[in-house]
């Protein structure tokens, strides 16, 4: 841009090429989403009977991923922790393998 | 309220064909005060892990309307219960959630393309015996 130093417009680089890295990382239930009741219906999916969602969420031992490896909103989180709990008493999952 | 429950049925006590299944976890509802929305046969499938020595059981899937308490009594009569593995009763508020059976799930799921099986061509199979002579000594 005009009148803008080689340092300045690099850091606007840098800026915008992190932004979309970050975007990345958002949670995949609630990406995009403003609306209260589309943000509820997303969340619908984590449900203890969607045994195929909820396996990805889970280590080869069976363990819930954390929020730091799943990349999940705190909402999202909870939901699929509840729904794991369930479908592991149900004998959907194993509690362990 | 509005209910959404999940039982599993013991499939040494209960056949695993649909209409008794749903027969008998609909009796069950109807005995303590519930009316059936909807109600299906969700999968049979083998068990995560062993209940009560069956490895295997059926999954049957019901919408009902309940008084408030009465699920407590339905979890003890299900808990005492001979063909009922498990249950899990679960309050869902104002509306029911998408009544999704287990096939449907299935459905859902991505189809891997099956790759196609590379069976090298005209080249022979050299088995461990073979010498090359065999035209040789005939």
């Amino acid at each position: 841009m005009r009148g803008m130093s080689q340092a300045k417009l690099k850091a606007k680089e840098k800026k915008k090429r992190l932004k979309k890295l970050t975007e990345r990382g958002v949670c995949r239930f609630t990406r995009g989403l403003k609306d209260p009741a589309e943000i509820k219906k997303s969340l619908q999916q984590l449900d203890y009977k969607n045994v195929d969602l909820l396996a990805r969420f889970l280590t080869p031992q069976g363990k819930l991923f954390s929020r730091k490896r799943s990349g999940n909103s705190q909402p999202a989180q909870q939901r699929l922790k509840v729904a794991v709990k369930y479908a592991r008493q149900l004998a959907l999952i194993p509690y362990v393998g | 309220m509005k209910y959404e429950g999940m039982f599993l049925l013991d499939n040494s006590k209960v056949k695993a064909d649909a209409a008794e299944c749903c027969g008998v976890v609909s009796d069950l509802l109807k005995k303590h005060g519930a009316n059936v929305v909807k109600i299906e046969r969700w999968d049979e499938r083998k068990l995560a892990y062993e209940i009560r020595g069956q490895k295997r059981a059926t999954y049957v899937l019901a919408h009902f309307e309940m008084a408030p308490e009465k699920p407590a009594e339905l979890r003890g009569d299900v808990n005492l219960s001979e063909s009922f593995l498990r249950a899990l009763v679960l309050n869902v508020g104002e509306d029911f959630p998408p009544f999704v059976t287990a096939a449907e799930y299935e459905a859902m799921r991505p189809k891997k393309e099956e790759e196609p099986q590379d069976d090298g061509g005209d080249r022979r199979r050299r088995r461990r015996d073979d010498d090359g002579m065999e035209d040789f000594n005939a």
